[in-house]
């Protein structure tokens, strides 16, 4: 008897590649159509989730391109804490491919948002389009401006340096200007600024809309840096929260995941030189057993980092990886006793979970996923 | 004047407040009794313990500590603590030269910026540790009037700095310095650090007198010591006039300089 699933591979069987296998050897990568070496430049953006990525590629001696740097002087541990060094420039976390798109696009001078700086609770100015990167806010408009025209200066030739950018697709809610369109990372008066709204609007992004802004922003990279070749995944954190009332928290993950992880199969598809890396999977598949999420089944656990970047590196690595150096730890940073608002700001290195008061001033959790 | 004692502790910025104490006292000015503690000193070494973000006094710092507090009825406690570091650290530009989003400080080909929150996040590690373990460990031993002496303001002149002697000296004769307006700058913000640990600890700033800055607020040239960082005696005896109006309940205002002559 002839039957079209007869002489597939094992790997288009559930019980031969994930049932029945070790946790750690189901791994749903099968070909990367392309590969990184120690030299290749290599951009990363992205939500939290993208963070993780590249500091393991940075532990492995990958050559990470860094275009805005803090000054040397600083010590590494601030720098951090004010976004230098976590990934090129200091954009902060990139949730959404229409933020995405909108980065280039002003790094480009194409597109100039209206929305005015954002006013802190300390009288500083916070940026609303990277409002978690500068904790303490800017002190002046003059020095958020000037600091986002290098900053944006930075970005364009990040673009034009690397020859591979690797984005973790984050989020399909958004808070953006009712007049423009500008697309902010977290809603107006969470880490900075107040709600307005005759002015600011929620949007959920449809996957046309997600897919569309990609190959937007493909073609505008592709500008810069034609050869410019992208691996493109979804994060597998859930949602700190919803803005729909109508929604659970969980569906909306669901749904937010299934829409990216589709806007990524188009982009595949459609655009030459895109890869999808199934880090999504490998964190949710049912083969962690419950072991790939920490205490609040947010933070993918480091059992589950160690398996995503060992299929990351298997497929995308083109050679025998060394040891990864030993990394020092860095001292945490020493935010001001009583000033808990501040604190949580320095710590947030996920600016979505300032959406869950609850979950910020839990303490204990790491936001680092 | 009460017959109390007041109890003057610091590194080298004490200096200035010791001759300015001796300044006014050759004057003939009425002045209380003063005990000078200089916690540079062997009886005081190590300061520290413990490295990095975990650094802490050493049990020997704060037993000595304990001894002096209880030596006698002290009327006031002076901390003059380290914070040359902060002058020196950004006295020469480095490589790349540091610089702010500020119009008017001209930035050097090749700058890098840093925002003025970052910087005071710096700074704020480096006061925490220079002189917030100093004063949480007096607050935590006494309920005694306390006054932090920042650093003096850095010096405008060039020249001045190059031909200061010190330990820089050899350093500073070639090397590019950063802009004034920066140093001056990055004082102010070490100032501001400096004001929000005085008042974590219940603890009186005492800012420079205008008398002892120039127009534009740099160590005015008559109270300079004749290196690159540390003011002189005149400097410390307006800081005097300053600490005694505080001491006798009025409010601060800006010290008549001292009659005498200036003194480098």
């Amino acid at each position: 008897m002839i039957h079209p699933y007869r002489d597939l591979p094992d790997h288009c069987y559930w019980a031969r590649s994930v049932a029945h296998m070790p946790p750690d050897e189901v791994d749903p990568m099968l070909e990367a159509p392309f590969r990184l070496t120690r030299r290749t430049p290599v951009l990363t953006a992205g939500s939290c989730f993208a963070d993780r990525i590249t500091k393991e590629l940075d532990a492995r001696g990958y050559n990470l391109v860094m275009t805005e740097r803090g000054h040397p002087l600083l010590p590494r541990h601030i720098a951090r804490a004010h976004g230098y060094g976590r990934h090129a420039a200091r954009y902060g976390n990139i949730y959404t491919a229409r933020q995405l798109r909108q980065l280039l696009e002003r790094a480009m001078g194409l597109f100039e948002p209206v929305e005015p700086p954002w006013r802190l609770r300390n009288g500083n100015w916070a940026d609303p389009f990277r409002p978690t990167v500068q904790p303490g806010g800017f002190v002046s408009r003059h020095e958020l401006l000037a600091d986002r025209a290098r900053h944006l200066a930075c970005v364009r030739t990040a673009f034009g340096t690397a020859r591979v950018f690797i984005f973790t697709l984050g989020l399909t809610e958004a808070w953006h200007s009712l007049e423009d369109g500008a697309v902010f990372p977290v809603a107006p008066g969470v880490a900075a600024g107040e709600l307005d709204k005759t002015r600011h609007g929620f949007v959920d992004f449809s996957v046309e809309e997600i897919a569309a802004d990609l190959a937007r922003f493909l073609s505008l990279a592709r500008k810069i840096n034609p050869e410019l070749k992208v691996i493109l995944t979804v994060s597998p954190v859930p949602l700190a929260a919803t803005a729909r009332p109508d929604r659970h928290v969980l569906a909306a993950t669901t749904l937010s995941k299934a829409k990216l992880r589709l806007a990524a199969e188009i982009s595949c598809r459609e655009q030459p030189g895109v890869a999808y890396f199934p880090a999504y999977e490998i964190v949710t598949g049912p083969h962690g057993r419950g072991r790939h999420f920490t205490g609040g089944l947010r933070d993918a656990s480091p059992t589950a980092i160690k398996r995503v970047m060992a299929s990351f590196f298997r497929h995308f690595a083109q050679e025998t990886d060394a040891p990864p150096p030993q990394t020092q730890e860095t001292p945490p940073h020493t935010a001001r006793p009583g000033d808990r608002r501040r604190a949580r700001l320095f710590a947030a290195a996920c600016d979505e979970v300032l959406n869950d008061e609850t979950e910020c001033s839990g303490g204990k959790s790491s936001h680092v996923h | 004047m009460s017959d109390q004692a007041i109890l003057a502790l610091g590194h080298s910025h004490l200096a200035a407040l010791r001759g300015g104490w001796k300044l006014l006292k050759a004057e003939g000015r009425p002045l209380p009794e003063v005990r000078f503690v200089f916690l540079n000193k062997p009886r005081f070494q190590p300061n520290f313990a413990g490295p990095g973000a975990r650094r802490a006094l050493s049990s020997r710092l704060t037993g000595a500590l304990e001894a002096l507090l209880a030596e006698r009825r002290w009327k006031a406690l002076l901390l003059a603590p380290l914070g040359n570091e902060c002058l020196a650290r950004f006295l020469v530009a480095d490589d790349p030269p540091l610089a702010l989003h500020d119009p008017s400080i001209p930035a050097p080909a090749g700058a890098v910026p840093v925002c003025i929150e970052t910087l005071r996040c710096w700074l704020r590690e480096i006061a925490a540790r220079n002189a917030g373990l100093f004063l949480s460990a007096l607050r935590e031993r006494t309920d005694l009037p306390l006054f932090l002496l920042p650093p003096p303001p850095p010096i405008a002149s060039e020249r001045t700095i190059r031909e200061g002697k010190g330990p820089l000296h050899a350093a500073l004769a070639t090397a590019r310095l950063n802009p004034p307006k920066l140093r001056l700058a990055i004082w102010e913000l070490y100032r501001e650090v400096l004001a929000e640990l005085a008042r974590e600890t219940m603890t009186t700033l005492l800012p420079p007198p205008a008398a002892t800055r120039d127009r534009a607020g740099f160590l005015h040239p008559s109270c300079t010591r004749g290196d690159p960082t540390h003011a002189n005696a005149r400097y410390g005896a307006c800081l005097w006039s300053e600490i005694l109006r505080h001491l006798s309940g009025g409010h601060p205002e800006p010290a008549s300089p001292p009659r005498m002559e200036l003194s480098t």
